[in-house]
């Protein structure tokens, strides 16, 4: 999978954070997101995941292989769907246990499954289509080969983060730490081909850096896409991307 | 589907547990009308008389504790940010959380109302239709609610501009339901009439209202 941007704009609160951004993902490596404070980082992430609206430019999944654009701009299945985010909020119920927590989001999450292929929508944007099939043979079945990215089990998840014999505790009593793991343990019980990533060593130890910097590898290995939002730079192969201020 | 019935279960556990803020709704409930005898006086007719117009507008305002909480808890947490990004239509969340929000509420209201009618007096065919109508017409309230809650989903202590939002969509819901009551009490005319009409704001506000909602929910800022 490939994570292609051109041209994108963000606007906050009729504030321009950034305009004309464009990059794109390399195989095997990750892409680290630096800038100051208050550049933008978090809202691209969330731009990305859909969680925002993109003002201008297209964000676009691709297989690398055949070129096709698999979601986002000029696809009518969004980015989000793809999407693992984690973000400073981590979603963890204080009254759910750590099993109940995983459970639930691996069975609210569904595993991406192949769709009948309908039309993509037309590129309004005037971008450049790389999606060149013609509307008599709709697009093939655009994930089965392309995702060989493997979900495990919730059990399996907690054992590789660290957290196996907590699974029965509330997520209240979790510490920060423990409470980044669990979250890290959710990338895995669902498998999403893109990790958006942001500021994921806040409050994990050594140990769990490691961790994370494995899951990190493995899935880059399987053919994932992952941005990181950071201030420090990444022990693994990265790509980066600078945000600056008043870039356009 | 598997996903929508998770959600419900995990919305279900999470108000049945501590602090959940389910059930809370059956004691509130419960305190206003045993209230209503203290206050009004002892007198068996008046009770009598006000009894299901006092269960209903306990109910609504048992109903609205708790609403506020109904998609804010989700959005301060970041789970909805993540049920944004899912695959499941925002409709269909919300309507698994208005659905669990009813079970431990709206339900447990309904089931509580025959013991409490006995303190206000209410004779028991009419109590039987009070329970209907109260079994009909909560989860209008909730998904009437549920439009305030999506759209005060942001407000840090929402609650109170929650309640002045959705009352006023609230009274006809209210006016059928009690006039269902006072039709039975009367015998001066078939309480199906007024019944029907309820049911029929009951199932057309789930419909507009979650897509409302969902709509609500589901916009980027």
């Amino acid at each position: 999978m490939l994570l292609r941007a051109e041209t994108v704009a963000c606007i906050r609160a009729e504030r321009m954070l950034f305009s004309g951004l464009s990059f794109a993902s390399e195989p095997a490596r990750a892409m680290a997101l630096t800038g100051p404070n208050g550049v933008g980082k978090s809202s691209l992430l969330r731009l990305i995941a859909g969680l925002l609206p993109l003002h201008d430019g297209t964000i676009s999944l691709v297989d690398p292989t055949s070129g096709d654009i698999v979601a986002g701009s000029g696809h009518d299945r969004p980015l989000g769907q793809y999407c693992h985010y984690l973000g400073h909020r981590d979603a963890l119920k204080p009254s759910m246990s750590v099993i109940e927590t995983l459970a639930f989001w691996s069975d609210f999450l569904a595993p991406l499954e192949p769709r009948l292929p309908r039309k993509a929508q037309p590129d309004v944007s005037g971008q450049p289509h790389r999606h060149n099939h013609n509307t008599a043979t709709p697009p093939e079945s655009p994930r089965t080969e392309s995702l060989p990215l493997t979900a495990v089990t919730a059990e399996a998840a907690l054992e590789r983060v660290g957290l196996a014999h907590l699974a029965d505790l509330s997520c209240q009593l979790l510490s920060a730490g423990q409470r980044r793991r669990l979250t890290l343990a959710r990338l895995l019980v669902v498998a999403r081909p893109l990790w958006l990533l942001d500021e994921p060593t806040t409050a994990l130890d050594s140990a769990g850096q490691d961790i994370l910097w494995q899951l990190c590898t493995s899935h880059l290995a399987q053919g994932g896409v992952i941005m990181v939002a950071t201030h420090a730079p990444l022990p693994i192969p990265d790509t980066p991307v600078a945000l600056e201020r008043g870039r356009s | 589907m598997s996903g929508w019935i998770a959600l419900f279960k995990r919305d279900v556990m999470l108000a049945s547990r501590l602090g959940g803020g389910g059930f809370v709704g059956v004691i509130f409930f419960l305190s206003l009308v045993v209230l209503a005898p203290f206050a009004l006086g002892p007198d068996l007719n008046l009770l009598a008389r006000v009894g299901p117009a006092l269960l209903w507008i306990a109910a609504l305002l048992a109903t609205l504790i708790g609403l506020d909480r109904l998609f804010q808890a989700d959005e301060e947490d970041g789970s909805l940010d993540l049920m944004r990004m899912g695959d499941m239509p925002m409709l269909w969340v919300v309507l698994a959380k208005g659905l669990a929000h009813w079970l431990t509420t709206g339900l447990p209201l309904t089931l509580a109302a025959p013991v409490l009618g006995l303190l206000l007096a209410i004779e028991p065919k009419v109590l039987g239709v009070v329970m209907l109508s109260l079994v009909i017409g909560t989860p209008a309230l909730t998904f009437i609610g549920a439009v305030g809650a999506a759209l005060t989903v942001s407000v840090r202590r929402g609650g109170l501009l929650l309640a002045v939002i959705v009352m006023p969509m609230m009274i006809p819901v209210m006016i059928f339901g009690v006039a269902t009551a006072s039709a039975a009490a009367s015998d001066m005319m078939d309480f199906t009439t007024p019944l029907m009409v309820l049911a029929g704001l009951s199932l057309g506000s789930i419909v507009v209202a979650s897509a409302v909602a969902a709509l609500a929910l589901s916009d980027p800022s």
